[in-house]
């Protein structure tokens, strides 16, 4: 009851006027929500997935998502919160539907002409290793170790708690070091 | 002795991974509206009425009497 009224307090009438209006359906109170958070959807997805187009098209996938359920939207709770949680259902599902070796070529490109031979092999093995990872500990990873988000973010966006996060990236880490070493890298 | 561990993963990976840059360059709400259009479920008239009107339409040519029960009926 408590935490219900935090909620609440948290927003204006006129917010919570355009949340319940969304909930009934109303395409203008879905706009003004899609315009409000279109940048911070795309922008943690674009973390995850790291691909600029692909995430243009998942941040549509995540608000269609997000329009379908609208029925189910409570409008008392944190439509930012909601919508982050579906986001990262959609940038995982990607990441799923991706191959592993189908992002090397382009992440190549960034370290041609710039580094020694050597360490190009090892960007490139780290990469490779990276793509290898299991789709949830490699968005963990990237969230945690890359974008250095707090694990109290990532739990709430994921839907896990703060343990399996970190778990995730231990494990993450854990396998890493294993294929790297595979590869003849020691990190 | 784990956190330099991480340290070096998290510099690994840095370097490793292009950079992204988290920022929207464009607003897609055009692109929205037409995902809505295209996916929402069409406003069309069903089959079942169609045929309904053909049945009318039909009886009422070979049975031109069925026109005053028609018109009684509405």
């Amino acid at each position: 009851m408590a935490a219900q009224t935090e909620v609440r307090t948290q927003f204006s009438t006129a917010e919570i006027e355009t949340l319940k209006q969304f909930a009934a359906g109303d395409l203008t109170a879905f706009e003004t929500l899609f315009r409000q958070h279109q940048a911070q959807v795309y922008g943690w997805i674009v973390r995850v997935v790291r691909d600029t187009g692909a995430a243009e098209d998942l941040t549509i996938e995540t608000f269609w998502r997000i329009y379908r359920a609208r029925k189910r939207f409570d409008p008392k709770r944190s439509f930012g919160a909601w919508a982050r949680r579906i986001a990262s259902n959609v940038a995982i599902d990607h990441l799923k539907s991706v191959r592993p070796e189908a992002c090397l070529s382009a992440e190549a490109v960034h370290a041609v002409e710039v580094d020694s031979d050597l360490q190009q092999h090892i960007r490139r093995q780290t990469e490779r290793a990276f793509r290898q990872l299991p789709v949830k500990f490699r968005a963990v990873a990237t969230l945690a170790l890359v974008e250095e988000r707090p694990y109290e973010e990532i739990s709430k966006s994921l839907g896990i708690s703060v343990g399996a996060v970190k778990s995730r990236v231990f494990r993450a880490v854990r396998l890493l070091r294993k294929k790297l070493k595979q590869s003849g890298v020691e990190p | 002795m784990k956190e330099t561990n991480d340290a070096r993963f998290k510099s690994l990976l840095k370097q490793a991974l292009r950079p992204i840059s988290p920022e929207l360059q464009r607003d897609l709400w055009p692109q929205m509206l037409r995902r809505i259009d295209e996916r929402s479920p069409a406003k069309t008239v069903p089959w079942f009425d169609w045929a309904l009107l053909a049945i009318v339409v039909i009886s009422n040519l070979v049975f031109p009497h069925s026109i005053l029960l028609l018109l009684y009926q509405l």
